[in-house]
């Protein structure tokens, strides 16, 4: 078990209470609001920290998980159990992406982020409800995180962006050729590093968090083991950065040794903070608020909980562009 | 054995010696068959592999339309146009004998329709439709369409042929997958293929519909119905039978789970089958009732 200095508690306040068989996921800051979801509901649903209410955002989400914001204001999904990564327009409408990786239709996409470029990166793992659908499409054969370029930006406000023609135009890559079981993910600051969490099922499978550099020709390079979370007999889920880069785990015990928490692990590794959060099932963590100061997690439990008293916050609008 | 009967009726219908005949294997996933009198083929889907088959006996099959924009069930009209429930085309639109295609219905109540997913066309031009809710819930489904549903529960729309206006006509039809006109279309029969059940709705002289009424249980996802108001839908053990009082009186083994049903052959004592990967060609006694 890590050997962690005691600090502060960061006093959790509950924005809405822990609701039984409805876990939430998929954190993402939109500048004004946090949307989270609901996919047992197949909803999205949307907080307003400043009237401290939560209002639906979608409803028939397909199983969406994982929600993203780009720098140009875009939310992106993971339709879990579609097997496919969605844009949310603003009108009210949802488009997919590419879902096809060499010709075969990718996994379940679970968390995803996009970076400075507008690259949606996300994890693809194959669950209970990879069904397929009656198109009977068979399991990729791995579980990777999978990333999605434009193959051509459009200039935004052009003819081309206008008619811009969802599920073509986007290019799907294999970025990491080492994972089994990928959860969480998150940059660093600058980009630089991408973080991975992986959870398989203990005690055998992999209970990691990873970092792999980001190459010079786009490609990433060999992972460094930054937590070996087999040690604390637990796992880890959603990830998140802060600007100083400390890297935010949301972490759920699968024995009795530790509480569910937020680590904080520095970059070489080391866990410098482990915050108990009040219940169960930590799934994601995001930072929000008008200073992006404001820890959101969700969790397995349906409980949104807020953290003001991190000392922390997010990167914001920093990195590649 | 390849069909058992309830109930001596049966055998008028279906023969004893009944062959299940594969006519086409090596689809993702079949639907939508229709017999197009007119060329003498059937029509069918394969919604995942975005295209329209067309299979002609003692020549095999070709590809009709390619895309299909991911197309569910077929029909023709009187003028022997092919009237099609888009499914995520999000949309119910019309092939003439040209080949040119006609958007009829994207929008309701100022937001897109669901998933059009089964449709008929009445003798007085009337298109009836299941106007469903899954059809983007699948991986290999969708299409660049707008893939969003903006109304939740499913329900029947009817196009009326004079003021082209769009209306749901039913919302009690549960998840809405096939439909089917009795023999004199006083009755449509809906499929619920999420319980499991055929409601059967009064059709009333202005086109509307009555309250749902039970009428079978145990059933598939799709129906059609023979000259004398029998009663055929896929499930049990690939095709059940039910005579016009909902009594099950018996059924015809297909090899795979059966998605849909359409009458053919000139003499119209076909029934196709599609089901999972294949379609397939079963004679019968009985006679179903023209289509277009």
């Amino acid at each position: 078990m890590a050997e962690v200095a005691a600090r502060p508690g960061w006093g959790f306040e509950v924005v809405r209470p822990a609701s039984s068989g409805e876990a939430l996921e998929g954190l993402a800051w939109d500048g004004h609001d946090l949307l989270f979801s609901r996919p047992s509901r197949n909803e999205i649903l949307r907080y307003d920290p400043g009237r401290n209410e939560v209002r639906l955002f979608r409803h028939s989400s397909v199983r969406t998980r994982g929600l993203a914001t780009g720098r140009d204001g875009r939310l992106y999904g993971a339709q879990s159990r579609a097997r496919r990564v969605v844009w949310f327009r603003d009108d009210g409408g949802t488009y997919y992406l590419n879902a096809m990786l060499d010709g075969r239709r990718h996994n379940d996409p679970q968390h995803l982020l996009v970076d400075g470029l507008g690259r949606i990166w996300f994890t693809d793992l194959w669950t209970a409800e990879s069904t397929g659908g009656p198109a009977g499409y068979p399991p990729l054969g791995h579980c990777s995180v999978l990333r999605l370029a434009r193959a051509e930006a459009p200039v935004a406000g052009s003819a081309a962006a206008s008619s811009e023609t969802p599920g073509s135009g986007w290019i799907l890559e294999r970025m990491t050729f080492d994972t089994v079981a990928p959860r969480g993910l998150a940059l660093s600051p600058d980009e630089d590093t991408l973080y991975v969490s992986e959870a398989g099922p203990p005690p055998a499978g992999p209970r990691l968090l990873k970092a792999y550099p980001l190459l010079a020709d786009g490609s990433l390079g060999p992972a460094a083991v930054l937590h070996d979370y087999a040690s604390d007999d637990a796992s880890p889920a959603g990830l998140s950065v802060d600007r100083e880069g400390f890297v935010l785990v949301a972490v759920s015990p699968d024995g009795g040794a530790i509480e569910p928490c937020i680590d904080v692990i520095a970059p070489d590794g080391r866990v410098v903070e482990r915050q108990t959060v009040p219940a169960a099932g930590p799934t994601a963590c995001a930072f929000g608020g008008p200073d992006l100061d404001v820890l959101f997690v969700a969790t397995r439990s349906g409980a949104l909980l807020r953290a003001e008293r991190t000392g922390r916050a997010g990167p914001g609008r920093t990195g590649r562009r | 054995m390849a069909s058992e009967a309830l109930s001596s009726r049966f055998r008028d219908l279906v023969p004893e010696d009944v062959v299940v005949e594969r006519i086409s294997d090596g689809h993702l996933f079949t639907e939508g068959p229709v017999w197009d009198a007119r060329s003498g083929a059937l029509l069918w889907v394969d919604i995942a592999g975005d295209t329209i088959w067309r299979h002609v006996a003692g020549v095999g099959r070709s590809v009709d339309q390619r895309p299909s924009g991911k197309a569910n069930g077929l029909t023709f009209d009187r003028q022997g146009r092919l009237v099609v429930a888009g499914w995520t085309s999000r949309c119910v639109w019309r092939r003439s004998r040209d080949g040119s295609i006609e958007r009829l219905v994207t929008l309701h109540d100022g937001v897109r329709i669901g998933t059009p997913n089964d449709i008929v066309v009445k003798s007085d031009g009337a298109i009836y439709w299941t106007d469903g809710t899954s059809g983007t819930r699948h991986a290999g489904f969708e299409t660049a369409e707008d893939l969003q549903v903006y109304r939740k529960e499913s329900v029947v729309m009817r196009l009326d042929p004079l003021t082209g206006e769009a209306a749901i006509v039913t919302a009690e039809a549960g998840s809405c997958n096939g439909l089917a006109f009795s023999p004199d279309e006083s009755i449509l029969y809906v499929n619920d293929s999420s319980a499991r059940v055929i409601n059967a709705f009064e059709v009333r002289r202005d086109g509307s519909l009555g309250p749902a009424r039970p009428f079978a249980e145990r059933t598939g996802s799709a129906t059609k119905v023979d000259r004398g108001g029998n009663v055929f839908s896929t499930g049990g053990p690939g095709v059940q039978v039910f005579d016009p009082a909902g009594r099950l009186i018996g059924g015809i083994a297909v090899p795979e789970k059966g998605s849909n049903l359409a009458w053919g052959d000139a003499d119209w004592r076909t029934l196709f089958v599609t089901a999972g990967t294949s379609v397939y060609r079963v004679r019968l006694a009985t006679q179903g009732l023209p289509v277009g």
